[in-house]
């Protein structure tokens, strides 16, 4: 007799993790965003956030992880706790895909940068199946498949 | 016919008589002595491993002081980032963190506006509830052997190993050991349309079980535990 196995588990694991992760940015954000300085609890709930997340091995959302300074675990909010600039070092600035967006905290003085004209190289898995693809159909055109020699 | 004479020993021939190209070209050309020198060693299999692994590990070391590092403690202490100033000492601000907080435990345990559990156990949502962050809670010394902390009430603003930092509604911080104290909160619920007021959700905690770090107890298994004194 074979026993059944459990239904997988529908919907999302460690749910009261994520709702976790989801309040403590919330209540930082408010926290920097109505305390008059940007200290005190608001760090603490976002190296928490950091924490948990490493505890729990779940992903933090990346709007969410951008958002939060690396250094100082402030919440980078534009214009007030961080500055946004766009950077581009090649001649001349001419080169639209050498744009790199430069946040950088108020607080610490870190940076974030992040290549926003830059176009992303596809993932591995998405390249190495083109290649293969491309592969297989390509000699199917031009060479006639050799007729199998007998044994 | 005699073979022709080699390039060498031709160009030399320009610029002497025959014989002295002819021997010249045999003594400093042909004979010409070849010095060897002995290269250096091939080196053994473990200083090339030696070598390799340095080489890795400097790279690495390159790689990582680019990384952003987190403050350090003495950092942090000399930029006041760990305390509170004193302009944030107000209840007010804490109130909105309180309200969030609420909603919180309501999508924890699912009575939410539109959650579906009926009632809560302690069987059913206690692991939840012990393990859920404490930030924002308003909480009530109810036991404790310290009889003068009995009756402090107010938002948590900090949940340290030890303590919890606790504002009142008269804007004082208050640091409360969790050692032999129970405290109690409560969760609010929801007012549905047509229905009277519900009686919120009432919780105790035993400080002595709750003695980890906030982030530490995100999934820290909790077990019973006889508690024989508070």
């Amino acid at each position: 007799m074979a026993k059944d196995k459990l239904p997988k588990t529908k919907g999302v694991l460690n749910k009261h993790l994520h709702a976790r992760t989801a309040f403590l940015y919330q209540a930082a954000t408010y926290l920097t965003l109505h305390g008059s300085s940007n200290a005190g609890l608001a760090l603490q709930l976002g190296s928490d956030l950091q924490t948990v997340s490493r505890k729990g091995q779940i992903r933090v959302n990346v709007d969410v992880k951008r958002n939060i300074c690396k250094t100082c675990n402030s919440v980078l909010v534009p214009g007030r706790t961080a500055t946004h600039e766009i950077e581009n070092h090649s001649k001349g600035a001419k080169k639209p895909w050498a744009d790199v967006l430069v946040v950088g905290c108020n607080l610490c003085g870190s940076e974030k940068r992040f290549p926003v004209g830059a176009k992303r190289q596809q993932k591995k898995t998405a390249r190495s199946l083109q290649t293969s693809i491309a592969t297989t159909q390509s000699p199917s055109r031009n060479i006639t498949c050799p007729p199998l020699r007998e044994r | 016919m005699a073979e022709p004479l080699p390039f060498g020993q031709v160009l030399l021939a320009r610029a002497h008589p025959p014989s002295t190209a002819e021997k010249h070209y045999e003594e400093r050309v042909l004979k010409r002595p070849l010095h060897i020198r002995a290269n250096s060693p091939t080196p053994s299999t473990r200083a090339l491993r030696r070598q390799t692994l340095n080489a890795r590990k400097e790279k690495a070391q390159k790689r990582s002081k680019q990384k952003p590092r987190p403050l350090s403690a003495a950092k942090k202490r000399s930029m006041g980032l760990l305390e509170m100033p004193k302009e944030q000492q107000k209840y007010t601000i804490y109130e909105g963190l309180h309200n969030l907080w609420c909603g919180y435990m309501r999508e924890l345990l699912n009575v939410g506006a539109s959650g579906t559990q009926a009632y809560v156990t302690a069987a059913s949502s206690g692991l939840i509830v012990a393990s859920a962050d404490m930030h924002g809670a308003e909480v009530e010394v109810v036991r404790s052997r310290c009889v003068s902390r009995v009756g402090i009430k107010g938002i948590v603003v900090k949940d340290t190993k030890f303590t919890f930092e606790i504002i009142t509604a008269g804007n004082k911080v208050k640091d409360v050991p969790k050692e032999h104290t129970m405290f109690r909160f409560e969760v609010p619920l929801v007012r549905r349309e047509g229905e009277e007021e519900r009686r919120p959700l009432v919780f105790e905690i035993l400080g002595e079980m709750f003695q980890a770090r906030g982030a530490d107890r995100a999934n820290k298994k909790f077990r019973m535990h006889y508690q024989p004194d508070v």
